[in-house]
């Protein structure tokens, strides 16, 4: 819970300094995607009311933090935490991502810590909690190795170009404002010379593929913690795109190898 | 191994075991789909779509009380925040009733369509409004007031390892001048 905490609190400073939660981005219009449970948010006026008023925007800002703060609470004092409230936390962590992501820059995908998380702690029985625990472990897993299929099977892994393109079209702000700055010509160097720049990319899905490890083994989660770190540091200084909201999903390797006795695991509660 | 955990989670808790692999199910259906999500059920594709080097790249110009802005002496989330409201707004000009529909079109197929039936929801954004609160928004990022605003978009391709202009730059016609 502390891991959570600090990331969570580090993400939520970082949104708060740059004008990035509800009240502070202040919307004037939000963006719809492909997705059922956006569409179905929609049809329930809350972004039209969130754009219309001034009252939704606090309201929500102050929901969020609240039930991250109640949970934190239940779960350090070692209270009881009650499934539905849990669930409810993740759900209104899930409708408070949508809204931000509607009406902002954020994906809805550096909001997945804190809509899969809470839920590990749906039941502060120790048996339930090992079950949570490696069952969201595995959730994780399957988010991170699909990434790795998509590269492989939409051919991207076998394009040259791939990686030059995504920096050009990252970088394309920089790249045309100062070609003379030291970080212009890092980039620059790195689109021109293809076979570099998409041993990056390898590099990237390796790390992705490598987490297949984890649907059959915990032997390997401490590598898998290290992976997953250097993915979100890469992501920050190549890309420029800021995941330090999934550092916190470290929880799941750094205490995976922690056994309960074998007695209550198979016993039902 | 993992399998011995899902076999200890069947034995342990069923529900929790149906959820679980639901939840995989729905995962492998939605990515498998493509076009289509419902969060938390997200495609994370993470850079996997085919791109080239010799695409046209669209850069924004912004001049602001004639002044021209050099966008690359910000944060790259001050960019990010610049670039992608305006990049939005033109999106959710032309798909946002869209998508809905097609949504809408999907529930109503599998005779749900009471649930989404809400012609209502939809909001219609002025260009003038969205000038408004795009010129707050640059305010508080270039940290000075904003009067007299002018967005272009300059295209560029890869050409002799350079990024070479191609065409004049063209206004961007959602943001109101006066």
């Amino acid at each position: 819970m502390i891991i959570y905490i600090v990331c969570f609190s580090l993400t939520y400073c970082w949104c708060v300094y740059n004008r990035l939660t509800l009240s502070l981005n202040n919307p004037s219009f939000y963006l719809n995607e492909l997705d059922i449970t956006t569409n179905l948010l929609i049809a329930t006026n809350i972004p039209k009311l969130l754009i219309t008023t001034k009252w939704l925007a606090p309201l929500m800002d102050t929901l969020y933090l609240s039930v991250q703060i109640i949970l934190a609470y239940l779960v350090l004092k070692e209270k009881k935490t009650n499934t539905i409230f849990v669930f409810s936390v993740s759900f209104v962590n899930l409708i408070y991502a949508l809204l931000l992501s509607m009406t902002s820059h954020l994906s809805i995908q550096q909001f997945l810590p804190w809509i899969l998380l809470p839920l590990i702690f749906a039941n502060t029985k120790i048996i339930n909690f090992y079950y949570n625990f490696h069952s969201i472990r595995l959730v994780f897993i399957t988010v991170f190795f699909s990434a790795a299929l998509w590269k492989l099977f939409r051919g991207t892994l076998f394009n040259s170009d791939e990686m030059a393109s995504i920096l050009l079209w990252q970088h394309s702000i920089i790249l045309t404002s100062d070609s003379q700055a030291l970080i212009s010509k890092c980039f620059m160097y790195l689109i021109n010379h293809k076979y570099l720049s998409q041993g990056l990319y390898l590099l990237a899905f390796l790390a992705e593929f490598v987490f297949l490890i984890g649907f059959f083994t915990k032997k390997f989660d401490k590598l898998l913690l290290i992976l997953l770190c250097l993915f979100i540091a890469a992501d920050y200084s190549i890309m420029f795109i800021n995941y330090f909201s999934w550092t916190a999903f470290i929880i799941l390797f750094l205490y995976s190898k922690k056994e309960i006795n074998k007695d209550l695991i198979s016993t039902k509660n | 191994m993992q399998q011995m955990f899902l076999k200890k989670l069947w034995k342990f808790n069923k529900i929790a075991f149906v959820l679980l692999i639901l939840y995989f199910s729905l995962f492998i259906f939605f990515n498998l789909k493509t076009g289509i999500v419902a969060a938390p059920i997200l495609q994370f594709g993470m850079f996997s779509g085919i791109q080239k080097s010799t695409d046209t790249q669209a850069v924004y110009k912004l001049f602001v009380n004639g002044n021209p802005i050099n966008l690359g002496n910000y944060s790259f989330t001050d960019r990010d925040i610049i670039v992608n409201t305006l990049d939005d707004f033109a999106n959710q000009k032309n798909n946002n009733k869209n998508i809905f529909n097609k949504v809408k079109l999907l529930f109503d197929k599998c005779k749900a369509g009471a649930i989404i039936n809400n012609d209502n929801c939809l909001i219609n954004v002025s260009d003038t409004a969205f000038t408004i609160s795009f010129k707050n928004k640059l305010k508080t990022i270039l940290h000075t007031e904003v009067n007299e605003l002018g967005i272009y978009k300059e295209k560029y391709i890869l050409q002799n390892n350079e990024l070479i202009k191609i065409d004049s730059p063209q206004k961007i016609d959602f943001i109101v001048t006066k």
